[in-house]
C-alpha cells in the first residue's frame, strides 16, 4: 500500500465514492436480547421434573452437573431451553461463563461488568474449574497411582456396559415434528458404544444394502449386571470410589450413571441397582450434595 | 429324533463347536474376539471342543463371529461364551482364585481392554489405507467365496466407522483426496502442481499430527497395563492365566503376528518387552504339548449365493457339520434315512405324475373328437358309433 508502485483511486472516483452511502436505516430493535450473564449457566437438557429437580435427564450433562458440584463449585444456575443444536458441536451441556471468571482474564476484563460472557464446551469445563478452585496434581486426586489407572478401566466399564443398558432401554419417542424439523439433533447410537460392531439387520452377506443394526441384547444385559455387580463389589463400604480421601471425577460418573439408571423406566436395570444397598446409599448421599450447588435460572413458566 | 441311536461318545464333547474367524498367515484366527475365545476354551476345556473355520458371520445367531454351538444351545459372543462355558460343570474356573476385589477389577480391566485397545486394532486394520490395502482386504477376500468377496470386506470396514469416529481413530483420508481430485479437474496447465503443492503441506503435518495422537492413546494404555503386569507372569500375580490375560493376550498376538505394512502401534507395543513377553507366555500355556491344538471342522461355504438373500436361519443345523465327523452308524443311518426320504418324494412325485396322465389322456380322448371335429371341419363327419358311445358315456 505505501509502495510508491502501487495504485490509488484518482480524484473523481474517490469523489464519487465519498457519496456513498446514500441513506443509513436506524438501527432496529429486536425482542431477542442475549440476556447478561452474571454467574456461570450450565445449558442442560431437560430435568425429570421441571419444577422440583435441577439435575438432567441425560447422563453426559448429568456427569458434568455432579463434577462440578464435587470439585467444590457452587451456585451454578442452569437452564435447559436451549435445543442439543444449539450448543457448540452440538452436544449439551455447555458452560457460559461471564468473562472475568476466565483464568487467563486480564484486569481490565475482570473490572468490567457488562454481563459478557464466553461459551464453554463441555471439555474445556475441568480447566475452567482448575482456574477457579486450583488445579489438581498429577495423581489427579486419587489415592496412588495403582488407583488411577484402575479408574481408567472403570470410566470405559461405565461408558462401555453400563451406557449400552441404558442406551438400549431408552424410549425413542418420535413425535411428527421431530421427523419433519430440519434441525436433527442426532443422538448418539448404540453402534459407538459397544466394542464389536453390530451386524446389519438382514445380515452381511445379503444383496440388501445394509440396514439397520442387530443387536445382541443378551449380551449387553448380561454384561451390565456383570458391571453393576463388580461396581458395589468394588464401594464395599468406602466413601469415595477407590477408596480416595476426596471426591474424584471417576464418582461423579458414577453418581450419574446410578442417577439416570434409578430414574430409567425400564425396571430390569433399576432393579440390579437396587438390589445393592451400599449403591443406593452412596447415590442418595451424593445426591444432596449435587443439588445443592445448583440453582435453577428457568422460571416455572417460561415467558415465549 | 436320531440322537437315541447314536452311540454315546458323540453327546457331549464333540458338541461343543466353536466357529471362529479362519487363521491367516501366523495369526490363529484373524478376529481378536475369537482368538481371545478359542484360547478361553483351550484353557478351561482342553480337548473337549472342536473348532470350525467360519468365514460367513450371517450363520450366528447374532449375525456376529465368534460362537458357540453346544447340542441345541448356542452363545454369540465373547461375554456370553465366557458366561457359558463357566457354567459347564466340567470347565476349570480361571478366574477362581482371585479374592471378589480382584474379580471386580477384573470385570473393569476387561471393559477398559476390549474397548481401548480393541479400537487401536481396529485403527490399525481397518482405517490406516496402507494396512487395509496390502493386508485385510486380502485376508478377507481369501476367505471368502465369489460373489461375497467383491462387496463384504467394503461392508465390514464400514460398519466399524461409527465408532472409531466417535472416539477419533477414523482418519481415512477419503474426503481430502477426492477435493484433490476435484481440483486437478478443475485446474489444468501448470497450475495444476502449485495447488498440490500448496494443500500437501498441511495435509502433511494433519497426517502427522493424527499419528501422534495414536501414538499417544496407544501408550497410554501400554503403561497402564505394563505396571499393573509389574514383573509377574500374569497379571494380579497370579499363577495361572485369568480372563483379562487371554483377552490382553489375544490382541497382542494379533498386532504382532500380523505383519502390517504400516506398523504404528506395533511399534509402540514392542518397546514394552514385558508385555510381549507376556503375550508369548499365555499362547504357549494354552497350546502346550499337553493340550494340542482342537480338532477343527472346516467348513466350506457351499451355498454361497443362497447367502445373497436375507433367511432366516438356525446355526445348530446338523448338516452344517461335514459328513467325515460322523461315526459309521450315524452314516448309515443318515443314509438310510436319506434313501426313505428321496424315496417318498420320488413315489409321490410318480404317483401324482401318474394320476395326472390318466385324467388328462381321458379328458384328452373325450375332447380329442371335438378338436379332429373342428380340424376336420363339417365336411368329414365323425363315424355315428363314436357319437352314440359319448351319448353313451354321457348318460352314465
Amino acid at each position: 500500500m505505501a509502495s510508491p508502485f502501487a495504485l490509488s483511486l484518482p480524484q473523481p472516483l474517490r469523489q464519487f465514492f465519498s457519496l456513498f452511502p446514500l441513506y443509513t436505516h436506524p438501527p432496529v430493535d429486536s425482542p431477542d436480547k442475549a440476556l447478561p450473564v452474571s454467574s456461570p449457566t450450565l445449558w442442560i437438557h431437560v430435568p425429570w421434573s421441571t419444577d422440583a429437580d435441577v439435575l438432567s435427564s441425560d447422563v453426559e450433562c448429568l456427569k458434568w452437573q455432579a463434577y462440578l458440584a464435587l470439585r467444590g463449585l457452587s451456585d451454578i444456575s442452569i437452564r435447559w431451553d436451549v435445543s442439543a443444536d444449539g450448543a457448540l458441536d452440538n452436544r449439551l451441556p455447555n458452560l457460559h461463563i461471564p468473562l472475568k471468571t476466565l483464568s487467563g482474564a486480564s484486569q481490565e476484563v475482570k473490572a468490567q461488568d457488562d454481563g459478557e460472557g464466553e461459551l464453554l464446551p463441555a471439555h474445556l469445563i475441568p480447566e475452567w474449574v482448575d482456574g477457579r478452585v486450583g488445579a489438581l496434581d498429577g495423581l489427579e486426586g486419587y489415592a496412588n497411582e495403582a488407583a488411577r489407572d484402575e479408574s481408567r478401566a472403570w470410566v470405559s466399564l461405565l461408558e462401555g456396559n453400563v451406557h449400552a443398558a441404558l442406551m438400549l432401554h431408552q424410549p425413542s419417542s418420535l413425535s411428527f415434528l421431530e421427523i419433519i424439523s430440519p434441525y436433527k439433533a442426532k443422538p448418539r447410537s448404540l453402534e459407538t458404544v459397544v466394542t464389536q460392531p453390530p451386524a446389519p439387520l438382514f445380515g452381511i452377506s445379503s444383496l440388501l444394502p445394509s440396514y439397520g443394526t442387530h443387536v445382541n441384547v443378551e449380551a449387553i444385559e448380561q454384561q451390565y449386571k456383570e458391571a453393576i455387580a463388580s461396581l458395589s463389589e468394588r464401594l464395599g463400604t468406602d466413601k469415595w470410589f477407590l477408596g480416595s480421601s476426596s471426591p474424584t471425577a471417576l464418582d461423579a460418573l458414577v453418581f450419574a450413571y446410578l442417577h439416570s439408571i434409578l430414574h430409567s423406566k425400564e425396571h430390569t436395570l433399576r432393579f440390579e441397582v437396587t438390589r445393592r444397598v451400599n449403591l443406593v446409599a452412596w447415590e442418595r448421599r451424593i445426591q444432596s450434595q449435587v443439588r445443592g450447588a445448583f440453582r435453577s435460572a428457568q422460571p416455572a413458566q417460561p415467558s415465549s | 429324533m436320531s440322537e437315541s441311536k447314536l452311540s454315546p461318545s458323540l453327546a457331549t464333547s464333540r458338541d461343543l463347536v466353536l466357529h471362529i474367524w479362519p487363521k491367516y498367515e501366523s495369526v490363529l484366527s484373524f478376529d481378536v474376539t475369537s482368538f481371545a475365545a478359542l484360547l478361553y476354551l483351550q484353557l478351561a476345556l482342553p480337548g473337549q471342543f472342536s473348532v470350525a473355520y467360519c468365514a460367513n458371520p450371517d450363520l450366528s445367531p447374532t449375525g456376529q463371529l465368534p460362537f458357540l454351538t453346544h447340542g441345541l444351545y448356542h452363545a454369540s459372543g465373547l461375554g456370553p461364551i465366557v458366561s457359558y462355558v463357566r457354567k459347564l460343570h466340567h470347565a476349570r474356573n480361571l478366574d477362581a482364585d482371585l479374592n471378589p476385589v480382584h474379580a471386580a477389577q477384573l470385570t473393569a480391566h476387561i471393559a477398559h481392554v476390549e474397548a481401548s485397545y480393541g479400537d487401536l486394532i481396529n485403527h490399525m486394520l481397518y482405517s490406516l489405507n496402507e494396512n487395509w490395502a496390502g493386508v485385510t482386504r486380502p485376508a478377507l477376500v481369501s476367505m471368502l467365496p465369489v460373489p461375497q468377496r467383491y462387496y463384504v470386506p467394503a461392508r465390514i470396514r464400514n460398519s466399524h466407522k461409527a465408532r472409531l469416529q466417535a472416539v477419533d481413530l477414523w482418519d481415512v483420508p477419503e474426503e481430502e483426496e477426492a477435493e484433490a481430485e476435484e481440483e486437478r479437474r478443475v485446474v489444468f496447465g501448470k497450475r495444476k502442481k502449485q495447488k498440490l503443492g500448496a494443500n500437501a503441506g498441511p495435509l502433511q503435518y494433519k497426517k502427522a499430527f493424527e499419528r501422534e495422537k495414536v501414538v499417544e492413546k496407544a501408550k497410554a494404555l501400554f503403561d497402564v497395563y505394563d505396571r499393573l503386569l509389574g514383573n509377574h507372569q500374569f497379571f494380579n500375580g497370579s499363577k495361572t492365566p485369568t480372563t483379562l490375560d487371554i483377552i490382553f493376550a489375544a490382541h497382542t498376538h494379533l498386532l504382532l503376528d500380523l505383519r502390517l505394512p504400516d506398523p504404528l502401534v506395533t511399534v509402540t507395543l514392542e518397546s514394552y518387552p514385558r508385555l510381549v513377553t507376556h503375550c508369548r507366555t499365555v499362547v504357549s500355556t494354552a497350546f502346550s504339548a499337553r493340550a494340542p491344538f482342537p480338532p477343527t471342522i472346516q467348513q466350506s461355504w457351499l451355498s454361497s449365493l443362497r447367502c445373497l438373500f436375507p433367511w432366516a436361519r438356525s446355526p445348530t443345523t446338523r448338516r452344517t457339520l461335514s459328513a467325515t465327523e460322523r461315526s459309521p452308524e450315524a452314516q448309515q443311518l443318515e443314509r438310510r434315512y436319506r434313501l426313505w426320504r428321496w424315496g417318498f418324494i420320488a413315489g409321490s412325485v410318480l404317483a401324482t405324475t401318474g394320476y395326472l396322465w390318466y385324467g388328462l389322456s381321458l379328458v384328452l380322448v373325450q375332447r380329442g373328437n371335438v378338436v379332429a371335429r373342428l380340424g376336420r371341419g363339417t365336411a368329414d363327419a365323425v363315424p355315428p358309433a363314436l357319437e352314440d358311445d359319448d351319448d353313451d358315456d354321457e348318460d352314465e
